[in-house]
């Protein structure tokens, strides 16, 4: 419960203007390359090229490794896509094998809990199934693969910054992390035009719906990210769904790349720059809800203006 | 354990393991439904209704051809409606049955074993007529429904219950991670109906054992007719002593007065009376020379042959003058209820319906639970039979269970690919209450639910953003859009059965090509000209007097809130330069 508050506490400040290195110091702790910060500073990212898994290693190791993120006896929740119930080749799921290497290296790092969560829009047997994630993680029984539907699982937190979205029922478990990673797939999002960390934090939530029918969908987004905010974001651009999304069928290319970013926003605007979106180069600042986290000074979204370490996998 | 019930329990609870099995995945090598193939009433009602033989039916004619050696052996150690019975029996007897006495010769009680080959004839002649009543007498039917649909809802929510009530418990045993299990329970529409009728059935206990069996069942009946004088069957040595104990022990009351012959179309060889009598003088086996033989003459008069055909007759009389059947008064097209949307792979609705045996093995399997009992939307003829409840969820693309699953192929088992090509309606936006279309908002819940990319989301004049359109040819009726619409009561975009594709055999890849279904997404498929210039709601769209909504500061940024023309088709989330 304390946690919690501590939490919500840390989201207040981080939004307050000027104040979010002094609250993420005092969440990262002394020992941790607490450097986890946000709106005006430079993110380190990193684009790994090469096969889902060993690109998504040298990612994460380039931002100093797993171990950067997860402290010892940490407890972890990874949130992939997942919504779907759809085979890895449709780009509308992440790839089992980003997920598995996430998992790996988090319990490599001294993880005492890693729980792989997500609030799917199709049947969870189905999407588990299908996805292949089910199957990546079969080595690994002590990791829990969770689709959550009901309602015991989510929690009511206020969105104080908010500009349409006042609260938000979100994952319980994600509230009591230690450690929270964003692993969403790149693609395409026939409402928000790209469906990348930010959007995909909607599966978090318990209802969605109302976003769409009572909420300004974009702004709902940005409102969320301002009190969700993960420690790690990759993102899966191994296959992008360019047209299509969220759902698919739809175009499919493959970058062969994985971004890791400690700036959700960040990682969202790099990966809309590298990627082709409904046959178009869009620039980060042509996604609505990107554009308005980096007005609301959520993150950076000026792709052109941060240093990109790229490595080979 | 008596020997009947120890059988009885094993047969039972193999009943229970194949339909609790009829899930997904679905095990290939369990014949889930078997249980209701082997009901004879299903074979011969079904066959005589569909005018269509078929391989499952051999299993029926194979228990009938099996009374001639061992009698009602079925209904004694197999049929699941017999446990329930039994069992109801049970309860009733410990709360004290009315005043029956069970002396099997009660006369006027007697008279009514022949309603059960009255209500055979009747179903037989309204069979002849096309129009199969097999759901309502079939036991298997029955049992099967009863407890897919209401025992198996029951049963996963007491598990959600004792789920709860231990959930503390757990982190004290060191299961933490039990707190996350969810049982997920099961929901099914007149499902009070389906219970009534069943729990009547097991009410007649009071008056008499095993009611159902000796008066009503015409599954029975017809097994009566082959068990006049089986092979194998009840015999009495001259050890008896006539001490009456056997006669009043029997269940079916088959046993005559002189407590050594029994009519063994009621003998349901369940051994009851071997077990009691004292001197062992009563054993079952091959016929003997004492084993004489005392069935109750039908007495089906030349007057109650007639009456019961008659009223067989007439049902179907009625059914067919009635507005839902699907050839009503043998016109081409009957009344049918727009929503009234069958499961992919149903074969044409008028054989559907006679084959269809209402078991509600398909509803059971249904993972989404959109297959539904009917209630009076399809007639009292329809009733219990499976529709797709669209607003509850969808169908599964990549399932292909309810085929799979349906005893008599009245839904056709198909392979997942041919099993999306079979298109069972399609869905349509109501404008004036969509959200995107109303109100301006962006809401695109459909298109991102749609399994077929059916709904696209176009500019359209008058519009200030891009509103959805449904591509017929794409889709395949799942009905998911309709689930997940967010407006409250009715859907603002809704599947009806209209365009379904309903075969009784050959290919529906095939027949989707004839017709242009694309049920699989195709680069460059998406219909940029798709604005329908004859709609007459751009003109009358409410949406430009609806009350403003608040605008976001981005709105003055929004290139739909240009009355320019808009180039191409990007989400409404992109801003384009």
């Amino acid at each position: 419960m304390s946690e919690r508050v501590i939490n919500r506490r840390e989201f207040i400040y981080q939004t307050g203007a000027g104040l979010g290195l002094a609250a993420a110091g005092c969440l990262a702790g002394p020992g941790l390359l607490g450097d986890v910060v946000y709106g005006g500073e430079q993110p380190s990212l990193v684009e790994a090229s090469g096969a889902p898994g060993p690109a998504t290693r040298a990612a994460v190791k380039g931002l100093g490794g797993m171990e950067r993120f997860v402290a010892k006896g940490a407890k972890v929740v990874i949130k992939p896509n997942m919504s779907f119930s759809n085979p890895p080749e449709m780009a509308t799921t992440t790839h089992p094998e980003v997920v598995k290497a996430l998992v790996e290296m988090c319990w490599a790092a001294g993880a005492s809990k890693v729980m792989v969560l997500d609030h799917t829009l199709r049947r969870p047997e189905d999407c588990l199934e299908r996805t292949g994630i089910r199957a990546a993680l079969a080595g690994m029984p002590k990791t829990l693969l969770l689709v959550l539907t009901e309602e015991r699982f989510f929690k009511a937190i206020d969105i104080p910054n908010h500009r349409t979205l006042p609260s938000a029922m979100v994952f319980k478990d994600v509230l009591d992390a230690d450690t929270f990673i964003a692993a969403p797939v790149a693609k395409s999002h026939s409402s928000a035009g790209v469906s990348l960390s930010m959007k995909g934090m909607m599966g978090i939530i318990y209802d969605r719906r109302s976003w769409h029918s009572k909420y300004e969908l974009d702004s709902a987004i940005v409102d969320l990210a301002t009190v969700i905010k993960p420690k790690l974001t990759v993102i899966d651009a191994t296959r992008m769904l360019t047209t299509g999304g969220p759902g698919g069928p739809g175009e499919v290319i493959k970058p062969e790349k994985v971004i890791a970013c400690t700036d959700m926003v960040a990682a969202d605007a790099y990966t809309v720059s590298i990627g082709t979106w409904y046959g178009k180069q869009l620039a980060p600042d042509q996604i609505k809800h990107i554009k308005e986290a980096g007005e609301r000074k959520l993150g950076r979204i000026d792709v052109d203006k941060f240093s990109v370490t790229k490595v080979k996998a | 354990m008596r020997f009947q019930r120890l059988i009885q329990t094993v047969t039972f609870s193999l009943f229970i393991i194949l339909l609790w099995s009829a899930t997904l995945p679905l095990a290939g090598w369990v014949p889930v439904n078997l249980f209701l193939k082997l009901d004879p009433l299903a074979a011969v009602g079904t066959f005589v209704a569909a005018r269509e033989w078929a391989a499952w039916m051999g299993w029926g004619v194979l228990i009938l051809a099996l009374t001639l050696i061992l009698g009602r052996l079925f209904c004694g150690y197999v049929c699941p409606m017999g446990v329930t019975v039994d069992l109801a029996d049970r309860l009733i007897k410990g709360r004290g049955r009315k005043k029956a006495k069970n002396s099997g010769t009660s006369r006027n009680f007697d008279d009514w074993r022949r309603l059960k080959y009255m209500i055979l004839i009747g179903l037989l002649t309204a069979g002849l007529a096309g129009v199969s009543w097999v759901s309502w007498f079939s036991p298997l039917s029955l049992i099967t429904r009863f407890y897919g649909l209401i025992i198996h809802p029951l049963i996963l929510t007491l598990e959600r219950l004792g789920l709860a009530v231990l959930r503390p418990v757990f982190p004290v045993l060191g299961l933490d991670n039990w707190v996350y299990i969810e049982i997920k329970s099961r929901v099914f529409s007149a499902n009070i109906f389906i219970a009534t009728l069943v729990l009547g059935i097991l009410w007649l206990g009071i008056f008499r054992p095993r009611f159902w069996c000796r008066y009503l069942c015409p599954a029975g009946a017809l097994m009566a007719l082959g068990s006049r004088k089986p092979w194998i069957r009840r015999r009495v040595s001259s050890d008896c002593t006539d001490c009456g104990m056997c006669r009043r022990s029997c269940p079916m009351g088959a046993i005559s007065e002189d407590n050594k012959s029994a009519a063994h179309t009621e003998c349901l060889a369940c051994r009851r009376c071997a077990e009691v009598c004292p001197v062992k003088a009563v054993s079952f086996g091959p016929a003997a020379t004492v084993s004489p033989v005392t069935n109750p003459a039908l007495d089906l008069t030349r007057r109650r042959w007639l009456g019961s055909c008659a009223v067989g007759a007439t049902s179907a009389f009625l059914v067919m003058t009635n507005t839902h059947h699907p050839q009503a008064a043998g016109m081409q097209h009957g009344f049918r209820d727009t929503n009234l949307v069958r499961p992919p792979g149903a074969v044409p609705e008028p054989d559907f319906l006679a084959k269809c045996i209402r078991c509600g093995e398909c509803m059971k399997a249904c993972p989404t639970n959109t297959l539904q009992p009917v209630w009076w939307e399809a007639g009292i003829y329809g009733m219990f039979s499976p529709r797709t409840l669209a607003r509850w969820d969808g169908c599964e693309q990549n399932c292909n269970l309810c085929g799979q699953v349906c005893p008599t192929a009245a839904i056709r088992s198909l392979p997942v690919e041919e099993k999306k090509y079979a298109k069972i309606g399609t869905a349509q936006i109501n404008r004036a209450k969509c959200v995107a279309w109303e109100q301006d908002r962006k809401c695109l819940i459909c298109d991102e639910i749609c399994p077929y990319n059916a709904i696209v989301f176009q500019p359209h004049p008058g519009q200030r953003i891009p509103v959805p359109f449904v591509e017929e040819q794409k889709c395949n009726g799942c009905g998911f859009c309709e689930s997940r619409c967010p407006v409250e009561g009715k859907a603002a975009i809704f599947v009806e059965f209209f365009g379904e594709v309903r075969l009784s055999t050959g290919s529906y890849l095939a027949v989707a090509k004839e017709l242009g279904l694309i049920f699989q997404a195709k680069e460059g498929a998406k219909h940029d000209e798709w604005v329908d210039e004859t709609d007459q709601s751009k003109t009358l769209s409410p949406g430009k007097n609806a009350p403003s909504l608040p605008s976001t500061p981005e709105s003055s940024s929004d290139p739909y809130l240009d009355s320019s023309p808009q180039p191409g088709k990007l989400p409404p989330g992109i801003i384009t330069r």
